[in-house]
């Protein structure tokens, strides 16, 4: 037996693969880590293909006016049991929608211009220039395309060609990247997996290791309490990267997920990923200190998580909620590590243009740690 | 005369109004088996966990191998072995592995199979904590007590619901640490143990020490009083027809 002097890092390299090990050979942890995520993407992914109105964007300076604008916006209200087909979009700048184009956020946009009038049957009706520019990068700008033809199709009447064309129409198409489901889905999943795996991980195993007296036997070796802390810190970060690696890659082979950059755009959301795991940490370290045992923090954990999970935009955009909670949902936590990984994933932008994401990350953090150093009872 | 080792000095501990420990001192001495002893709720494991730095004193002075238990608590930590009343260790982890873990948090390095061969557990090398029987589990952690070649051990109600065999087997186990030359700190409600094991024991009550000597000059002082057994005893207890009939080996 060799007797040294205690490194501390030893111990929290030690203490680290402890952590791990315990993890991996609890069948529940392993679960809810790398296989629940899965089965959200997969439900979802079925469930978002379900019909809902379609956006159509419209130019601010285009006309709203004419037979062709009725009918669309007709089309886009509820009318008793028929439910709008459409959702027009008419308080965009042109850059906003430029962007959406290209993103493929929005399938189509439409500009109106009339050109002057014309007599048909006794009436006068006008005569307008319809630009329609379509998004490569949507899914749903041929279903948009189809709405808007059969629409021109049916004012111009096609079966008197001989009548004057009343709706010109040019199509432009808007090269982008293809956005699929996968890649608004996926990023909300991982960022849930991060806070289940924080909550639940540092939580409930901090509580067991204190109940079985495991923290209290580490306390009597020199071990220090902030070696403690931070290899549990520590093994966390790394079932997150694995996690993340895991859902990232498999997304993206399987599931089609786009990775804009390829391998830095991995890299980019593995560094997110470690940012929002270490604000969760601060929330699992937070619930530690609501009880004893397992039962009196978990209406705590849930607390916390349910209504991240629902607001956070993981499943359901922000702006399909109801006005007064969007800016509640925009603040949370998990809303911008959401924003900054589908950004990184899908804009294949630079980490440092998700910095508004990060300070909103990051100031989280510290008002949870603060709450956290407070409260937080070793016993 | 005796090296003191541990000494403890006008030891109070209040939890709120309540004084748990109102006052003691005694000492330990150097290669001794000392049993702290009382009824439940006497102050004991108070006592014991402030020697083992898991507890801060209210007042008093307390010294393990020298060193101050408040001013110098990572030197006393690295001199100590510690067993609490429950198992204390990472649910999912093997006999190995624990040993591994606890070599690296005393920075020491062991063979965990050697280690585990001393105390007849090499078998279970890849069992869990809880695939162990109660006597097996309270060897495997008093030997974790023993990773860092501690010169003191603090043994909290080692034998708490072990089966006679268990139990004599571990008996053995503590008076071999103790013949190592590793001073042995116990607490225990069974005053056979006591007697059996302790070189001195320091009788425990409502926070005050009632008494410190060795069992026998404790026993010889009641005797002298004039007291007498109701019924006289005899050469053999019912513990010894149990272990005659069903033999010395342990269950396991």
């Amino acid at each position: 037996m060799s007797q040294g002097k205690p490194t501390q890092i030893r111990a929290i390299l030690a203490l680290t693969k402890a952590s791990l090990l315990s993890t991996f050979r609890n069948p529940s942890a392993v679960f809810f880590s790398f296989a629940f995520p899965f089965i959200f993407i997969i439900v979802f992914g079925l469930l978002a293909q379900g019909s809902s109105a379609i956006d159509i964007g419209v130019r601010q300076n285009s006309d709203k006016s004419g037979i062709f604008y009725e009918t669309l916006d007709k089309l886009s209200q509820d009318n008793g049991d028929k439910k709008k087909i459409v959702n027009l979009i008419t308080d965009k700048t042109d850059d906003e929608l430029n962007d959406q184009l290209k993103k493929g956020q929005i399938p189509l946009v439409i500009n109106l211009h009339k050109k002057g009038d014309v007599n048909v049957v006794d009436q006068t009706v006008g005569v307008y220039d319809l630009t329609v520019e379509r998004s490569a990068a949507s899914q749903s700008s041929q279903s948009a395309e189809t709405i808007v033809n059969s629409i021109t199709e049916s004012i111009n009447n096609p079966d008197d060609p001989s009548r004057v064309k009343l709706i010109n129409t040019n199509v432009v198409t808007v090269e982008g990247r293809k956005y699929t489901q996968i890649d608004f889905i996926l990023p909300g999943q991982l960022s849930f997996a991060l806070l289940m795996s924080a909550m639940n991980g540092i939580a409930f195993s901090f509580i067991a290791l204190r109940k079985e007296l495991v923290i209290k036997r580490i306390f009597a070796t020199p071990t220090s309490k902030s070696s403690i802390i931070l290899s549990e810190i520590l093994s966390k970060i790394v079932l997150a990267v694995l996690q993340s690696l895991l859902i990232i890659t498999v997304g993206n082979i399987f599931f089609g997920f786009t990775l804009a950059n390829g391998i830095w755009t991995l890299l980019s959301m593995i560094t997110l990923a470690i940012i929002g795991l270490l604000v969760f940490l601060g929330f699992g370290l937070l619930v530690t200190t609501f009880g004893n045992d397992e039962d009196a923090i978990a209406p705590a954990a849930n607390l916390i998580s349910m209504p991240q999970l629902f607001l956070s935009g993981s499943f359901f955009p922000i702006d399909a909620f109801p006005s007064f909670l969007q800016p509640i949902a925009r603040i949370l936590p998990m809303t911008f590590l959401n924003d900054a990984m589908r950004k990184v994933a899908f804009e294949g932008v630079p980490l440092s243009d998700t910095l508004p994401q990060i300070l909103g990350l990051i100031v989280w953090g510290i008002l949870i740690y603060i709450i956290v150093v407070r409260l937080f009872k070793w016993e | 005369m005796n090296k003191i080792i541990i000494s403890v000095k006008n030891l109070i501990k209040k939890y709120g109004d309540f004084q748990a420990v109102k006052g003691i001192s005694f000492d330990v001495y150097e290669g001794e088996i000392f049993g702290l002893l009382g009824p439940n709720g006497a102050g004991k494991t108070t006592t014991l966990e402030i020697m083992e730095t898991l507890r801060d004193e209210s007042d008093g002075e307390v010294t393990v191998g020298g060193y101050s238990i408040n001013k110098d608590p990572a030197k006393v930590k690295s001199i100590i072995g510690v067993q609490l009343q429950a198992a204390g260790f990472h649910p999912g982890l093997k006999l190995t592995e624990i040993l591994e873990l606890f070599a690296s948090l005393y920075g020491v390095r062991i063979n965990p199979i050697e280690f585990l061969e001393k105390i007849s557990l090499k078998d279970k090398a890849k069992a869990k904590i809880k695939e162990l029987s109660g006597g097996q589990k309270q060897r495997f952690s008093i030997a974790t007590t023993l990773i860092n070649n501690p010169k003191v051990i603090f043994l909290d109600e080692p034998s708490t619901g072990l089966d006679p065999q268990a139990r004599r087997n571990l008996w053995d186990l503590i008076k071999e640490i103790r013949d190592s030359g590793t001073t042995v700190v116990i607490t225990t409600h069974f005053m056979d143990e006591a007697e059996y094991l302790c070189d001195r024991v320091a009788i425990i009550d409502e926070g005050i020490i009632l008494k410190i000597d060795t069992p026998d000059n404790l026993i010889d002082q009641l005797i002298h009083k004039g007291f007498t057994k109701p019924k006289p005893a005899k050469d053999a207890s019912l513990e010894d027809v149990f272990i005659d009939l069903t033999g010395k080996a342990l269950r396991e």
